[in-house]
């Protein structure tokens, strides 16, 4: 990939916010130690379970990432340790075990017989957690094939409700994938395709612009409700809602437009018919993934003042093309000032090797036969 | 060639050429002349995502020209004085040495470091932290 011109030089609005915005989203994604520590850790439970003596052995588990890590939009929690979301599949008609918890109960006591994980292993509602003491755990989710069902549904043990779940996290994964190829035909798709990653972003300048966008509405949901969190619209609805709205946008800014645009428009038609807005599986149209404002009107309304604002605060970055630094900052927080830092140290790194020079309009461009570079400086300190 | 002497005092650069370089190089800043100090206003943009900032160089030779921002007001950080500025917020853009009347030509020097300390400045606003390099005082006196 050609590295000249440097992406910082862009004499684009939004490219350069672009740009910045995909050094966030490699500071919000899980690095890459972690993730490595992740596979390692997910690889040996896997193996775990499928020794000799392990009751799932005969099933031929299948241990796979579902959610954030399946689908590289993983954001570093603001404060508390991360969770990874994995599958235990069993080639098992689900009917086979008569009751739903017989399975998370089952993988709950294998996983205590282990010396390993007993310390370590709590039964929650639909998965078991598996805690290790560097801020990290990994959900477990049991689960038994759906063969009544055609595709790849899956049938998880829900315990509050003594009963089967409907879950199909290799659909939902394919469906996201489709979404995020969709190619916008207006020539918005070209937008990033000028942007030129340095070379640390390259993981993130591999992902699709609405994987961006998804990292960025999760984290920008941990910034807004970080004091009260279980306001705060859960992972699965930003990410579904995301990817429904998403229009193929090739920058990420213009993503996250369209997005915030499409569901204030959505909620706003549902406040007219005197409704709440459904977010449905969509590998599963009975599966309303909203279902909790039901129970929590508190955070359906939280939910749509928090978008609202979101909306407007971002319609005012864009239309303001400039300084928008601490408007960055206060949607998504810290991250925004390792990216200015890095821009900054770029520029400085070029200054030194005397690559830069400055336009007509005062703007910094990369010195070239007709503008010359800048001669050094040296920048002095201040009279007390 | 003749080893200059250190005790003779090269002339400054004429006024003219400074005034020439200026137009030449910042076509948009315009000037006014008070006998023998001469000042010009114009506008810097470092980025795209940069503030738009009216600054002023005041210049009366041989001493180093005076910057300092007219617009937007250089608010800094609560609680921390800027880095690299005098007192009245004149920037602070090269050591002493790094000015000399004789060879030095504002317009191709001293306006283009304005735009780097701006958009130094801009990244310490939202970080804390100076990128651009450079030197503290040793003493009260800078350059």
């Amino acid at each position: 990939m050609a590295v000249s011109p440097a992406p910082y030089f862009t004499e684009d609005f939004s490219i350069r916010l672009d740009n910045l915005l995909f050094i966030v989203c490699e500071e919000l994604q899980i690095s890459g130690t972690r993730y490595r520590l992740a596979e390692e850790r997910y690889h040996a439970i896997a193996r775990y379970l499928e020794a000799d003596g392990s009751p799932f052995n005969r099933y031929k588990p299948e241990i796979y990432p579902q959610g954030s890590m399946r689908l590289n939009t993983t954001v570093k929690p603001v404060k508390g340790p991360h969770d990874l979301d994995f599958v235990l599949q069993l080639s098992v008609h689900y009917e086979l075990y008569r009751d739903p918890l017989k399975l998370i109960n089952s993988l709950y006591e294998y996983m205590c017989q282990s010396g390993l994980y007993r310390l370590m292993t709590t039964k929650m509602n639909r998965c078991v957690r598996v805690e290790y003491k560097d801020d990290f755990y990994m959900d477990i989710v049991p689960a038994c094939c759906n063969p009544d069902v055609p595709g790849t549904c899956l049938m998880v043990p829900d315990r509050q409700a003594k009963d089967w779940k409907d879950s199909n996290p290799k659909g939902y994964a394919t469906w996201f994938d489709r979404k995020a190829l969709v190619v916008a035909s207006d020539g918005s798709a070209q937008i990033m395709a000028k942007a030129q990653p340095i070379p640390e972003q390259q993981a993130v300048a591999e992902k699709r612009p609405l994987q961006l966008a998804v990292q960025l509405f999760k984290r920008w949901r941990d910034v807004r409700y970080t004091d009260e969190p279980e306001l705060g619209p859960i992972s699965i609805v930003l990410t579904t809602l995301a990817a429904d709205y998403y229009g193929g946008e090739g920058s990420v800014s213009q993503a996250l437009n369209t997005v915030l645009r499409k569901i204030v428009g959505r909620i706003d038609e549902a406040d007219a018919e005197r409704r709440r807005v459904l977010v449905l599986n969509p590998t599963n149209g009975n599966e309303d993934l909203s279902e909790r404002w039901d129970e929590y009107p508190e955070r359906y309304t939280a939910f749509k003042a928090g978008i609202r604002e979101f909306q407007r605060q971002w319609s005012t970055v864009l239309a303001k093309k400039g300084n928008v630094s601490t408007d960055l900052e206060k949607l998504f927080g810290e991250p925004v000032k390792k990216a200015y830092t890095m821009q900054a140290q770029r520029v400085q790194k070029d200054r030194s090797t005397s690559s830069l020079g400055i336009s007509g309009s005062g703007m910094i461009v990369p010195a070239t036969s007709s503008i010359p570079a800048v001669p050094r400086n040296t920048f002095y300190g201040e009279e007390k | 060639m003749a080893k200059r002497n250190k005790f003779f005092k090269q002339q400054p650069l004429p006024l003219a050429e400074q005034l020439r370089q200026m137009k030449l190089h910042w076509p948009e800043f315009s000037r006014s002349i008070d006998r023998s100090r001469v000042s010009w206003i114009g506008r810097l943009t470092p980025t795209e995502m940069s503030d738009t900032y009216t600054v002023r160089v005041t210049y009366t030779a041989p001493l180093r020209p005076v910057v300092e921002v007219i617009s937007p007001e250089l608010k800094g950080r609560p609680g921390e004085r800027i880095p690299h500025t005098f007192p009245g917020k004149k920037l602070c853009l090269h050591l002493h040495e790094e000015w000399d009347a004789a060879n030095t030509i504002i317009a191709t020097t001293v306006v283009k470091w304005a735009a780097l300390w701006l958009f130094f400045y801009e990244a310490w606003v939202i970080t804390g932290k100076w990128e651009g390099g450079g030197h503290e005082p040793p003493t009260k006196r800078g350059g």
